[in-house]
C-alpha cells in the first residue's frame, strides 16, 4: 500500500539546540512528553499549529523541522 | 505515562476489579443460588480497600511531569474522541447482549428480582467503561494516528 509519509528532524533539532530534553521542547510547545516521543519515533504527524509551534520553539522554518516524503499518488492531484 | 494515560488506567483497575465483585455476587445469588460467602466485615473490608485503591490511583494521576505540564493536548484530544466513537459503536452491541443474559441464564419463563435489573444495567456500564480504557490505553500503546486541525 503506498503512502505519503511526513518526517521530522525533531530529536537531531534537539540536539543542536543545547540538548533541550523532550519535556522542555514540551512545555514551549504546549503539549505533553508523549506526544513529542511519538512524533520522534514517526507515530504521529502533528497538526499544522503544532508543527508550527514546533518550528517557533527551534527557532527555524518549518520545512527545517518536518519533510514530506511522497511515496503514493496525492488525493485531488 | 501522562494524565490522560493514567486516569485510563486507573479506570481500567477499578472497573475490572468492580466487574469481578459483581460476577462473583451474580454468580453466587443466581446460578448457585446461595447468600455470597463472606460476612458483613469482609464485604465492608473490600468496599474500603477499593475506595483507597481508587483514591491512590486518582492521587498518582494527578501527578504532573513538569510543573509546566499541559493536561492535555491534541493527540490526548485525538484519542479520546476514537475511544468515545468505539465505546458509542460497542455500546450497541454491549447492551444488547447483556439484556439477553437473564433469559439465556434461566429460560423464557424465568424470573429475576427486580433490584437485580439497576445491577445489569451498571454492570454493562461498567464494560462499556472498560472499552473505553482499554481503547484509550492501546492508541498510546500503537498507532495514533495523525493531527487534524
Amino acid at each position: 500500500m503506498e503512502t505519503n509519509e511526513l518526517k521530522n528532524n525533531i530529536r537531531r533539532l534537539r540536539f543542536e539546540k543545547g540538548e533541550m530534553t523532550q519535556q522542555q521542547l514540551a512545555d514551549i510547545a504546549g503539549v505533553t512528553r508523549q506526544t513529542i516521543i511519538a512524533m520522534e519515533q514517526g507515530k504521529y504527524a502533528p497538526s499544522l499549529p503544532l508543527a508550527f509551534r514546533i518550528a517557533k520553539a527551534f527557532g527555524v522554518g518549518i520545512e527545517q523541522v518536518f519533510e514530506f516524503t511522497e511515496t503514493g499518488p496525492l488525493k485531488g492531484a | 505515562m501522562n494524565r490522560t494515560q493514567k486516569t485510563a488506567l486507573c479506570h481500567l483497575v477499578v472497573v475490572l476489579l468492580t466487574l469481578a465483585m459483581l460476577a462473583y455476587i451474580f454468580f453466587q445469588l443466581f446460578v448457585l443460588k446461595k447468600t455470597p460467602e463472606g460476612g458483613r466485615f469482609l464485604k465492608l473490608t473490600v468496599l474500603i480497600l477499593l475506595f483507597l485503591l481508587y483514591g491512590s490511583l486518582i492521587v498518582w494521576s494527578l501527578k504532573r511531569q513538569s510543573p509546566r505540564e499541559v493536561e492535555t493536548d491534541e493527540r490526548d484530544k485525538l484519542i479520546t474522541n476514537r475511544a468515545a466513537m468505539a465505546t458509542f459503536i460497542s455500546a450497541w452491541i454491549v447492551l444488547p447482549a447483556v439484556s439477553v443474559i437473564p433469559q439465556t441464564i434461566f429460560g423464557d419463563d424465568g424470573c429475576i428480582p427486580a433490584w437485580s435489573l439497576p445491577l445489569i444495567i451498571f454492570g454493562a456500564l461498567l464494560i462499556l467503561m472498560m472499552i473505553h480504557s482499554t481503547a484509550v490505553l492501546a492508541q498510546y500503546f500503537f498507532r495514533s494516528g495523525d493531527g487534524d486541525k
